[in-house]
């Protein structure tokens, strides 16, 4: 029973890992754009629509496919289409600025509630937007030593992880016969070898952004 | 762990100019012992012999264990800072913040200082900042970002890699912070501090690139700095350029195949253009061919992790001058002990 449960617990260790290696190799070998048009005067300033369209027009003009599937409309009161669209994976601490965008539009508006992902927040024009608490961030990284935070802003295909042979995850249990004369101890943990790498550096940005206040 | 014991142990001899070590030990450590072998063998008063670091005592503090008269007597004081720092350099390791008076502006920024401890020429890298009660105004286009040691006057100043043109620094205090490591994976998007056109173009990155001949890059340059006929449109067919040389002794200096003559001069960002981008390369692959021409490996580009879990010995501090830290001064030879407890409780 307390085996199942620590197995359950490295689950989510293993995979946030895996999560945190391609964030942390996103962050420092992608080219990176600040944004400039938020109104808080620091620089990089607060996401703005002009820095999402900026974005975007950018992997358009790179031949970046989109991820996601457009949304069409339906009859449902407070609902809205949503077009097919780039992910952006970003901070939680930056819902507040995601929310003034004008036009964003929140998952709990989409048409149908099935097309919305878990951890997705919301969509503006041809950015769908995932919010998570290990986002990427740099402390007193800005012109007014606030907290920058990165948005990676990926087209389908742009970055990927090599599976190696031999190399995938594993739990590790060895019973306490092995911890000597006295078995008072047991081993638990799990392993595992990743390879990052990004496919198309044409097809992938990381938008920089502090908050608004 | 269920094991205790050393796990670990190495020797080190500092450079002619002594600096801070960094120390990897992947499976950390609990207990650290640093033996300065040259000093133990003499006699000279205030140099340190061994020091002492366990899981609990404060950061980039420890033991110290000198020489308190000309002799091989021994006493003990404990560092209050340039001790022992216990890192995992997945996150960017920084130093102690350190006031900065004044900034002189022009293409070599110059940070007017109190103290310069940890900093060598050529070798560390700051990072500026402005936290509360600084003055420096807002949008200044060196906070927040790294910057080479390009020279420094002890105790007096501290001068910035050269930028292609004057960013026009204001005037204010703020603070610098020594930068012990890089971002986690290589090859790293990195700044720009300026660009020579020419048949070749010569790129100037403001911390050490770390590229390798072979590289392709790319350019993300804004508008408001100049030359952005290097950066990929569908036009140029998403240029990209081949690093053709690496400056032996100026490690920020890089030069790629493109022929930059009639194009549009560089400008490092100013304040008053703030709020605005700033200009970057990013690695995005290798060319091959030229890779090999140059015995240079094809597989320079792969992104490799280069986090470590290691402990950053420091150089002492103001608190225990003529000390030193456990880094050592320079030329002397240092031995090393890493230590891991089968259990460890703080009370």
């Amino acid at each position: 029973m307390v085996l199942n449960a620590f197995a359950l617990r490295f689950g989510v260790s293993l995979r946030q890992t895996e999560d945190q290696l391609v964030r942390d190799m996103l962050a420092t070998t992608l080219s990176s754009v600040d944004c400039t048009d938020g109104i808080n005067g620091d620089m990089p300033t607060e996401i703005s629509i002009g820095d999402v369209s900026d974005a975007i027009s950018t992997l358009v003009n790179n031949n970046a496919w989109t991820i996601e599937s457009r949304i069409t409309g339906e009859n449902k009161f407070g609902t809205a289409p949503v077009r097919d669209a780039y992910i952006g994976i970003v901070n939680s601490n930056v819902i507040k600025d995601l929310e003034n965008l004008p036009e964003f539009n929140p998952k709990w508006n989409y048409p149908r509630d099935n097309d919305a992902h878990p951890s997705e927040w919301g969509a503006v024009r041809n950015l769908r937007v995932f919010v998570t608490s290990i986002g990427y961030s740099m402390a007193q990284a800005s012109a007014l030593n606030a907290t920058v935070y990165k948005m990676f802003i990926a087209g389908l295909e742009a970055a990927g992880i090599v599976k190696q042979a031999g190399a995938t995850a594993q739990f590790l249990y060895r019973p306490r016969e092995f911890s000597g004369a006295l078995m008072q101890s047991v081993t638990l943990g799990w392993k595992m070898a990743s390879a990052q790498v990004v496919l198309d550096d044409l097809w992938v940005i990381a938008l920089n952004m502090t908050k608004k206040a | 762990m269920s094991f205790g014991g050393i796990i670990s142990q190495g020797k080190f001899t500092q450079a002619s100019t002594a600096v801070a070590k960094f120390v990897a030990i992947p499976s950390g450590v609990d207990r650290m012992e640093v033996i300065n072998y040259t000093a133990s063998d003499g006699s000279t008063s205030g140099a340190g012999t061994s020091y002492l670091w366990q899981r609990g005592m404060a950061t980039d503090g420890g033991l110290i264990y000198y020489h308190p008269a000309g002799d091989q007597t021994l006493a003990v004081d404990a560092m209050s800072s340039g001790g022992f720092t216990l890192v995992d350099s997945e996150s960017v390791v920084v130093g102690a913040g350190v006031n900065v008076n004044s900034i002189t502006s022009g293409t070599s920024v110059v940070l007017n200082v109190s103290s310069t401890v940890g900093i060598v020429d050529g070798v560390s890298v700051v990072r500026v900042l402005k936290p509360s009660g600084k003055t420096l105004a807002d949008g200044e286009p060196i906070i927040g970002q790294d910057f080479l040691v390009a020279s420094s006057v002890a105790n007096t100043s501290i001068t910035l890699v050269a930028l292609a043109t004057d960013p026009a620094i204001g005037a204010g205090t703020a603070q610098y912070k020594i930068v012990y490591t890089d971002t986690a994976f290589y090859p790293r998007s990195r700044v720009i501090a300026d660009i020579t056109a020419g048949t070749t173009t010569a790129v100037y990155t403001t911390v050490p690139h770390g590229l390798t001949v072979g590289q392709e890059i790319r350019f993300s340059i804004p508008s408001t700095s100049g030359m952005v006929q290097l950066n990929p449109t569908t036009e140029n067919l998403y240029l990209s350029a081949t690093v053709i040389s690496i400056d032996s002794t100026d490690l920020t200096l890089f030069t790629v195949d493109i022929d930059s003559s009639s194009f549009t001069a560089f400008s490092y960002p100013t304040s008053a253009q703030d709020p605005f981008s700033f200009p970057r390369i990013t690695p995005i692959g290798e060319n091959t061919a030229t890779a090999i021409s140059n015995n240079v490996g094809i597989s320079k580009d792969a992104k490799v992790n280069t986090a470590q879990l290691g402990m950053i010995l420091g150089l002492g501090s103001d608190a225990t001058a003529g000390k030193k830290g456990p880094a050592g001064a320079a030329n002397n030879v240092m031995y090393w002990s890493a230590w891991k407890a089968a259990n460890v409780t703080q009370e």
